[in-house]
Formats: structure tokens, sequence, C-alpha cells
């Protein structure tokens, strides 16, 4: 079929998907404690962070608002920090929200992911697991600031790629001191029996926003897409390679990833931050599209009648999109690109795409 | 609009239209049904409710149990195709309350089924 028939039918489905905007994946801000100090994190985590944990109860409280019949198969909470792994209930969470008819993922560093805990996981019901790796050893180390995080991570996904009962994937950060190694870290994870490896960059915000060596040129992000297209073209082993949902990426859509850029974000994605805020995705500006919180709002009723700036981004039409010739298919990028007083989106992937490679 | 969806959803070109992955989560975990418990007492056929059903391979991969499911107030638990995408997975039923013993069974001819599984009380 040709691209612009494509294209049109896929603004319709995304324009219906958005009309109907069934909930189907919740993240929980479950701590921000974390063992790591990563340079790009956005959360701007700490071993000991001013937030405690929120307390199970109160998440299935407001979880619990969700009628029953209107959870749909498939439906996933995702639990996000910080370091889920730190949680010392973490089976109890598990278990309370597959007793609820909802599976559920986690997204680690791996640093304490060893076999007791792959078992202990599996035991509390657990779908989805994503495994940060960042680069070679010395590259990762760097990037999560502590040394030995790169072999934890690596056994960590060595025992998670043998699990065939759970949708596993790694995710790497690409940085100016790991675009290099691409190639590299491709076989490692080959070779570990990964079969999804989804690449992203770094959005300038949290720690990562003064940091030059974590951002990617015009040309090296080229150099990227032309990678991922490369590597999903000619497969060298069984491992899917993906660029994540980040942006709209103009000639590579298609190529880099299975689906068309759509950002879910408040369409099919809420999420419960650390303070009882509800968002959707954990990395997109809270003072600016927080709907509510659960401690004073009904989750379910935030959900059916809030929301409107991720539904309708008629909005984002301003800056550098007022005029842009593709924002009916970017609809002003991703969510989390809009920052501060959202007066310009802060990142614009089509642009990028325009540049030649390296 | 919710026809339009649900038709799209269930035409198997479209499918993968509706999975996604969330720029910094997990993906989706994916729960399709295919196979339904029935977990009642063996005493007196009543259904249990909170009988977490688990599931590892039998004979081959690995051997974690992994949950699956609980069952409801009618005794009655789903547990998804992902589960038991090994040969001859082993199941176990064991009642959260401890009231009834644990159960474990390998089921080879599962699929799409509706099986009732009986429970004895626990000595």
């Amino acid at each position: 079929m040709a691209s612009p028939v494509k294209d049109f039918l896929f603004r319709l489905f995304r324009a219906n998907e958005t009309r109907v905007h069934e909930l189907n994946y919740l993240f929980w801000e479950c701590t921000t404690r974390c063992n790591l100090h990563c340079r790009h994190c956005g959360s701007d985590c700490m071993a000991a962070s001013k937030d405690v944990d929120m307390p199970l109860e109160d998440f299935l409280s407001a979880f619990d608002t969700i009628p029953r019949n209107e959870i749909p198969r498939g439906f996933t909470v995702v639990l996000t920090g910080g370091e889920p792994l730190l949680r010392p209930d973490i089976e109890d969470v598990g278990r309370a929200i597959r007793r609820r008819g909802a599976g559920w993922g986690m997204v680690s560093n791996g640093y304490f992911y060893d076999r007791d805990m792959h078992r202990r996981l599996m035991g509390a019901g657990m779908g989805a697991l994503t495994i940060s790796l960042d680069g070679l050893e010395e590259e990762h180390d760097w990037m999560r600031g502590r040394k030995g995080s790169f072999s934890r991570a690596v056994q960590a996904i060595a025992i998670a790629a043998r699990e065939r009962r759970i949708n596993f994937d790694v995710v790497t950060c690409v940085n100016r001191r790991n675009i290099g190694q691409l190639q590299s870290i491709h076989d490692l994870l080959a070779s570990l029996g990964v079969k999804q490896w989804r690449i992203f960059t770094i959005i300038p915000i949290g720690r990562a926003k003064d940091d030059p060596d974590l951002h990617l040129s015009d040309s090296e992000f080229v150099a990227l897409m032309e990678f991922i297209k490369e590597k999903r073209e000619h497969k060298e082993s069984e491992m899917v390679v993906t660029f994540s949902c980040e942006g709209y990426l103009g000639k590579y859509e298609r190529k880099v990833r299975q689906n068309p850029y759509f950002c879910h974000a408040g369409i099919n994605i809420a999420s419960v931050l650390i303070d009882g805020r509800i968002n959707a995705c954990p990395n997109i500006d809270r003072d600016l599209f927080s709907q509510g919180n659960i401690y004073q709002d009904n989750l379910w009723e935030v959900w059916n009648t809030r929301f409107k700036p991720f539904r309708d981004r008629g909005w984002a039409r301003k800056g550098k999109c007022r005029d842009c010739p593709v924002f009916r298919d970017c609809l002003g990028n991703g969510m989390h690109n809009w920052h501060g007083d959202a007066s310009e989106v802060i990142n614009c992937h089509w642009r990028k795409t325009l540049q030649k490679s390296l | 609009m919710k026809f339009f969806r649900n038709f799209l959803k269930g035409a198997s070109l479209t499918t993968a239209l509706f999975i996604f992955q969330a720029c910094y989560g997990t993906g989706p975990d994916m729960m399709e049904p295919e196979v339904a418990f029935k977990v009642v007492s063996a005493q007196d056929g009543s259904p249990i409710e909170d009988v977490g059903v688990f599931v590892r391979a039998s004979k081959s991969g690995n051997q974690e149990w992994s949950l699956c499911s609980y069952t409801n107030y009618a005794g009655y638990a789903l547990v998804p195709t992902r589960s038991v995408s090994v040969p001859e997975p082993e199941f176990r039923f064991a009642d959260e309350k401890g009231v009834y013993a644990v159960k474990d069974t390998v089921i080879a001819d599962y699929y799409n089924k509706s099986i009732e599984i009986r429970l004895q009380k626990a000595e």
C-alpha cells in the first residue's frame, strides 16, 4: 500500500484511539530511592530520596477505582522508580496486581536481579521486564555512576533472556560516549540470547540537562537511525532492534520500529507518581501536565474527565511547531519533550533526521 | 468508535497496532487467556477463591514456578497463553489461606479448554 494511504489510515486509527482513550498501561513510580547515580536520570533519584516509598495500599486504593470490566487484556502496571527492587514488598505488590486481573512489569537497572530474585518475581507473576545497559563496561559504569554495575546488569540480562514467560527487553540510552560501541553492544546482547533491544536517546531534563556528553549531534542521531535501519533490514541474529517511540522521525518512520510514531501518553498511558500526582509517563513535566492527585481525586474519574492536553494537541502549534509541515503526523512530538513554560518543544527528532549522517 | 476499534483489534493484520511500549517503560504483559480452570473443593464441589495458579515447564526449559492468576469468587482462573507456551506444562494450585492442600499436575491437553481442579483439605 502506498505510503500516503497508509499515513492517512494511521491518522484515522490514531484519532479513534484518542477518542476511545482506553487505559491499558499504568506506571507506578513506587520509589525514588536508587542504588545508582545515573548521569541521565530524569528523576534526579538518589539513595536517600526525600520522598518515602508510596505504601502499596495507597496505590491499590487508586487502582481499585478502575472498574474490573474496564481492565482489558494486556493491562499492564509498570513499576518504575528509582529502582523498584529496593522495595522490600515487591512480591506483595506483584501478587496484589495479579489478583486484580492485571499484568505487571518492571524497569530495573538489574543490579539486584540475581537468580533468587528472578525466582521470586516469577512467583509473584511478573510478565514484563526491561533492564538497562548503556554501553560496554567502562561506559556503562560511567553512565550509571557505580563500578561493577555493568557486570551486574549483564548477569541480570543473562538470567532474564532465558525466561520465555516474560516480555523482556534491554534498553540502551545512546550518547556521545557509547555511539561508537553499538555493534559491540549488539553482539554482546545477541550472545546472551536477548530477543529485543530498544534504543533511545536522552532528553535534556533532570541531571542530563547540562551534560554535553549525553546528547548526540544531529549527524550522530542520523547515524544512529541508519544503524537501526540496517540492523532491521539485514538481521544478523534473532534479536530485533527498535528505536523507542520517543518522537516523530519523518523518513525513518516504519524503518526503525514496527509501528509509526504515536505518543500514547494520556491516551492509553497514565501514571501514579511518588507523591500521588496523576500524570501520563513519569518523564513528562509534572508541574505542567499532572492532572490530579490520588490523595484528593478519583483516578478513574481523572482519566475519563481530564487529560485534555494529551488528547487535543492543538496547543502545541507554537514555536517551531507553528508552521511545521509534518505537524499533523507529529503533533508536537512526544509529550515528554515539553517542559518549563512549554513555549517551545525542547527536542525535534524530525529536524535531526534532515541532517546528513557522519 | 469502540466498534471500529474492536473490529480493527480483531483483524489479524492490524493487531500489532494496538501493542505499544511507553518510551521508557516495559513492553505489555500480554495475557491472552487460553486455558480456564475452575477450582473446587473435592469434598463438596464448592468453588474456592484466592487459589494461586502457577505454571512451569515439566520437562525442559526453565524450572521456576511462575504465578499466572488467582481464582475469583466463583473458583475461576484464566491462564494466559504466554504462561503455558512450554510442552506439557505443570500447574500448581496453591490456596493462599492454606485450607486446601497444594496440588501439582501436568496437563498436556489444555488448549482452549475449561478444566476442573479438585482440591483436598489440608491435613
